[in-house]
């Protein structure tokens, strides 16, 4: 009978690293929908549309998968990546002007491991939690080295796919997908591809977010959730986010602008 | 209460805001998700048509438009090179990366 409140909390703990291991799942990717596909798609006209009509070549665009009361301080989006104007191949044959997403996603098998894809505004969107976006233009200078710079074989180099969600700006061990579009925008600005000159740029340039959560829940996040590890901090925990990158472009004078694009109420076109 | 019971109880908060933090870079729009099978489902929202597609290049600002050729291709240069901050022409077609079911089927 003394095994008793043991066993009960064995189960217990079993139940729930299930139940929280099982988001990690492919059939529970992106979430509960929290809005209509219509509601999605009229905002992903508005976001290529406000960006077509400023002849807007590259832009850095946040989004939120997540309630933002639930993200840690100082975090406002959980996503980040680049929007390109492109010229697109249908599946029925035409080529077509819009806007294509290039992002590292977390991989639904391994949450360890990131991939490179390039996706369109509905599929980036189609889960967002809160119902706006956030857009960095960069000046034209950057737009033009940007432009030059992805979907080339020294972007994908650029890709590290050991995923950490906190993973630090400052060295290489990690990425996540703000640290990715960090070092984009810095290989660009310095014309290098040098993974060791990208962080030591960093270290001297960029100032990360410092992240704060208890040492407990991050050794327990560690042991049971892929791709949570502090492996590559020594003290606080610091990465990069969309806000972090806003701030770095504009300290240097390098955006164009930073603007917020909110879900309109209507549903029409 | 036993301090177990109460360790517990305090991991699905433990684990839930792990959770928020690593879902951060997931892909939204797949062939599982719920939007994915309505759309590819539909031909339309709200009477706007959608398209797959295969694959996306970037229009640089050098004058390359690659194999394009033509009408077509000739407006991609025009588009291409005029300089940044000029309005861009844009597809009022809603476009997406999921294939509808009929071409996921081609070659059976």
């Amino acid at each position: 009978m003394r095994k008793h409140p043991y066993f009960i909390f064995l189960t217990l703990l079993i139940g729930m690293l299930a139940t929280s291991l099982s988001v990690w799942a492919g059939s529970q990717q992106g979430g509960e929908a929290q809005f209509s596909i219509e509601q999605i798609a009229l905002l992903a006209k508005k976001v290529e549309k406000t960006m077509a009509d400023k002849g807007v070549r590259v832009f850095i665009i946040g989004r939120n998968g997540r309630p933002v009361e639930d993200l840690p301080a100082g975090v406002e989006y959980t996503h980040v990546s680049f929007g390109v104007y492109s010229k697109i191949n249908t599946e029925d044959g035409r080529m077509i002007a819009g806007y294509a997403f290039y992002n590292l996603y977390q991989q639904q098998q391994n949450g360890a491991q990131s991939k490179l894809v390039t996706d369109y505004t509905l599929d980036f969107l189609a889960h967002i939690y809160e119902p706006r976006v956030g857009i960095i233009i960069p000046t034209p200078a950057l737009q033009k080295r940007l432009l030059s710079f992805i979907n080339t074989p020294a972007y994908y180099g650029l890709h590290n796919p050991n995923y950490s969600v906190m993973s630090n700006p400052y060295n290489a061990i990690y990425q996540n997908c703000t640290e990715y579009v960090l070092d984009v925008i810095n290989a660009s600005i310095y014309n290098t591809v040098d993974k060791a000159e990208l962080k030591l740029t960093a270290k001297e340039h960029f100032k990360a977010q410092d992240i704060h959560i208890s040492p407990f829940k991050i050794m327990l996040g560690s042991m049971f959730v892929s791709g949570v590890t502090k492996a590559d901090h020594k003290g606080q925990i610091k990465t990069a986010t969309y806000t972090t990158i806003a701030d770095y472009l504009d300290s240097f004078n390098l955006t164009q602008e930073i603007m917020t694009i909110e879900m309109e109420s209507s549903t029409s076109f | 209460m036993n301090s177990n019971i109460k360790l517990a109880l305090l991991m699905p908060m433990i684990f839930g805001s792990m959770n928020v933090m690593a879902e951060g870079s997931q892909q939204h729009l797949s062939t599982a998700s719920v939007h994915s099978a309505q759309a590819i489902g539909q031909t339309a929202i709200a009477g706007v048509k959608i398209v797959s597609a295969v694959i996306a290049v970037p229009l640089m600002i050098t004058g390359e438009i690659g194999q394009a050729s033509g009408q077509a291709g000739h407006a991609f240069w025009l588009m291409a090179n005029q300089p940044i901050g000029e309005p861009l022409a844009i597809t009022d077609e809603i476009i997406t990366s999921t294939v509808s079911p009929d071409k996921a089927m081609e070659g059976e």
